[in-house]
């Protein structure tokens, strides 16, 4: 119902619009039309007496790209990096581990031969 | 007797916009219905650049500008589309109640 009346109302408007189309009668200028050299004559447009829309325009063009990443941008973090976060806290923690035990970290009181005296035994074990 | 067919074919086509715009649900067919009527209006500028100021184009250069605009509504359109679609799983133009008080 809605649709048919739509489209009545419009084939109405397009039959309207025709006929005042058809019937005014339009000035047609005698002047031959500009052709490729309309390029140039736009380009000097631009350039002299519609400066002002031209770069108007563009710093429309860079709001409404803004405007589009604002709106499109995702909010929150997807949910496959958050596994990945977890791995890398967790071989951080586990190298943290293994770097406690070096003999950098070794306390004050640790004698400085029992060290010494455990990588030896430690080579003697590779060998 | 050439200006009359630009005339008729744009103005059909902007009806057909005009019909899409009112009778569909879609958000997309909507934007597409919208484009559709601003390619009218561009039509009609250039025909009558053409034939009625064929010196100084100026309907050539508003022609331009209603491309730019079209592209910034597009564009801000579609990522409104997306922003909707993700907060409420649907396209659907009935289902947009957001501005409603």
């Amino acid at each position: 119902m809605g649709k048919a009346a739509t489209g009545a109302v419009c084939t109405g408007l397009v039959g309207l619009l025709s006929t005042m189309v058809l019937s005014h009668p339009w000035k047609i200028s005698t002047v031959a039309a500009a052709g490729d050299n309309a390029i140039e004559v736009i380009g000097q447009h631009f350039f002299s007496d519609y400066l002002l829309p031209f770069e108007l325009a563009s710093v429309l063009l860079l709001i409404a790209l803004v405007g589009a990443i604002i709106l499109a941008r995702r909010e929150y973090i997807p949910d496959v990096a958050i596994p990945q976060e977890d791995e890398l806290t967790l071989t951080e923690k586990h190298r943290e581990l293994v770097a406690a035990v070096s003999p950098e970290n070794t306390p004050k009181f640790f004698p400085r031969y029992l060290s010494s005296f455990l990588q030896y035994l430690c080579n003697l074990n590779t060998f | 007797m050439q200006l009359e067919y630009f005339l008729i074919l744009a103005a059909a086509l902007f009806c057909i916009g005009i019909y899409g715009l009112v009778s569909s649900r879609n958000v997309i067919r909507v934007l597409m219905s919208i484009e559709l009527m601003l390619n009218a209006v561009n039509l009609n500028l250039m025909a009558f650049s053409n034939y009625l100021d064929p010196v100084g184009i100026k309907g050539q250069v508003f022609s331009v500008f209603v491309i730019t605009i079209a592209a910034a509504e597009a564009a801000v359109g579609l990522a409104i589309v997306l922003s909707i679609y993700r907060n409420r799983d649907t396209v659907d133009m009935e289902q947009f109640n957001l501005l409603k008080w």
